[in-house]
């Protein structure tokens, strides 16, 4: 199965990979495709310590403490 | 090129009008000339608000601070009378409504020129897109603009537009302001509503702000689409470098950055985590956009281009905890920029690790392109601050030496700040223009946006 490991797709390359790993969107297969772009095990073999889920940014302060 | 004051000060002495600064845009053809910065523009609709706009100047009574003044708007948005496309070839959205953000700017005087191309789903942070044009960078016809915002990027440094609304989830309006010569600031999350955009899944990063060609219209203009005042003041800043993160750039941003970043002594410090922002925000983009065009990628997979379906395939690699862990990363990021904003009052690192990326032919264009290593060297300095959501601007500093076939390509510095700190990068920006250290290019493809009356 074409997969992302070369750093540049494009042209027949690129259609090869789209239509392997993308249609079905969710078929089984997808998963090899999307490891060298993403570098997940970065993610996964990172020390985070114990810190709480930050899912949005939080609101921006009140306007007067926006001065330098 | 013309900043706002210049072009007011021409309105007030009757230099040039509205009507005319209207009729140069059109006559550059903004869809298929030039840099071919817009994807649509209605001609009537331009006339007509120019023709308002120096009723009103020649009644000396300018509604506000961009009366007059030539916006783009990214094809996300909506613009009453146009759709929106979001950089697709056949999804349509809006059409009779104005965003919040576009009313705002209509509300200052603001012409509304048109839609500015994105890249298709604002998904490229290199400026190319396989399902509609790509521009043309206005320093080099064969280099790419840097993307998202790659219309508004081009339109604004040709001169097309004085100034044009970007929105950016992981560097959408740094990258194109550094990559073609202009200024661009990603304000602090919450600061502008992005609601009125394409409901396709840039939840937790996106945010919307102006790309201009100065720091004083950077600030003018984003006061207005956030609909309030911020205190920019001249007193002296501390400024502060992680060398760690600033890393090795291409060596010729890095001397340009680098002589810029020396004249303000800036503090060495250290932003832990930051190693981490590149995959935490590409994990966190593509699991939101894919679940915000999940029905369409079922129904309709076709109505997205290949590279498009190639880089949303990677979504079901990305677990449910691989999305929270990246979701911890923000967390780890945020606590570290705030301890370092205790020390410093704002954060120098280039914007974009190379300049702009040759142009591909057009058959690679239109088959789509996914380059893992231009991914990582157009985003690697912008995408920590979607992930906190901290105010971040691009200036410009110049542009690579002539001489070999990239020589004249611009170079931009990013400044970043604490959250809620805009008026603190907006200040640095302005201190690089007193300095004399922004420098912005002209570019080889301009537009003269002011003509005589």
């Amino acid at each position: 199965m074409p997969s992302l490991s070369p750093r540049r797709l494009t042209g027949r390359a690129l259609q090869l990979s789209a239509k392997a790993a993308g249609i079905p969107l969710l078929a089984s297969g997808v998963r090899a495709a999307g490891r060298p772009l993403l570098g997940l095990d970065r993610l996964r073999d990172a020390r985070l310590g114990d810190v709480a889920p930050f899912l949005t940014p939080p609101p921006p302060p009140a306007h007067d403490e926006d001065r330098p | 090129m013309t900043t706002f004051q210049e072009q007011h000060r021409a309105y007030r002495t009757g230099e040039t009008s509205p009507e005319a600064v209207a009729d140069a845009f059109l006559a550059a053809d903004p869809v298929r000339g030039l840099v071919g910065a817009f994807r649509e523009v209605h001609a009537d609709d331009v006339r007509r608000q120019a023709r308002e706009s120096a009723a009103r100047w020649a009644d000396g009574a300018p509604l506000g601070p961009m009366d007059g003044v030539l916006v783009g708007v990214k094809d996300f948005f909506a613009v009453d009378g146009y759709q929106s496309m979001g950089g697709t070839r056949d999804l349509t959205a809006h059409g009779d409504v104005d965003a919040p953000v576009v009313a705002r700017l209509r509300r200052a005087g603001a012409v509304i020129a048109g839609k500015t191309h994105t890249t298709e789903l604002g998904l490229s942070p290199i400026g190319n897109n396989a399902a509609q044009p790509t521009p043309r960078n206005p320093h080099s016809p064969a280099h790419l603009t840097g993307g998202s915002s790659s219309g508004t990027g081009a339109g604004v440094a040709a001169g097309l537009i004085t100034a044009g609304v970007g929105s950016d989830g992981g560097g959408s309006i740094r990258i194109p302001a550094a990559v073609c010569g202009v200024y661009g600031i990603k304000p602090t999350w919450g600061v502008v509503p992005t609601t009125g955009g394409m409901p396709i899944g840039w939840w937790s990063l996106d945010h919307l702000g102006p790309i201009t060609r100065s720091a004083a219209d950077l600030t003018t203009m984003l006061s207005v689409m956030a609909d309030r005042t911020f205190d920019v003041t001249d007193r002296p800043l501390r400024y502060g470098v992680d060398w760690s993160w600033w890393a090795h750039p291409d060596p010729q941003v890095d001397g340009a950055c680098r002589a810029v970043a020396a004249e303000l002594s800036p503090t060495s410090v250290t932003v832990e985590g930051v190693e981490l922002a590149a995959v935490a925000g590409y994990a966190t983009a593509l699991s939101e956009l894919t679940a915000g065009i999940w029905d369409l990628l079922r129904d309709r997979p076709e109505a997205f281009s290949n590279d498009i379906r190639a880089a949303v395939a990677q979504a079901p690699s990305i677990s449910g905890a691989d999305y929270v862990r990246a979701q911890q990363v923000r967390q780890l990021l945020a606590d570290s920029f705030d301890r370092v904003f205790r020390t410093v009052d704002v954060l120098l690192v280039p914007t974009v690790a190379t300049p702009a990326p040759s142009r591909p032919t057009e058959a690679e264009l239109a088959s789509g392109i996914l380059d893992a290593d231009l991914l990582e060297a157009m985003t690697a300095y912008t995408f920590p601050a979607n992930l906190v959501g901290l105010p971040a601007a691009s200036v410009p500093i110049g542009v690579t030496p002539s001489g070999g076939s990239g020589g004249g390509l611009p170079i931009g510095l990013q400044v970043v700040g604490p959250r809620g700190g805009d008026a603190t990068v907006l200040a640095a920006c302005e201190a690089l223009d007193r300095a004399g250290l922004s420098a912005r290019p002209h570019p080889r493809s301009g537009h003269a946006t002011l003509p005589s009356n």
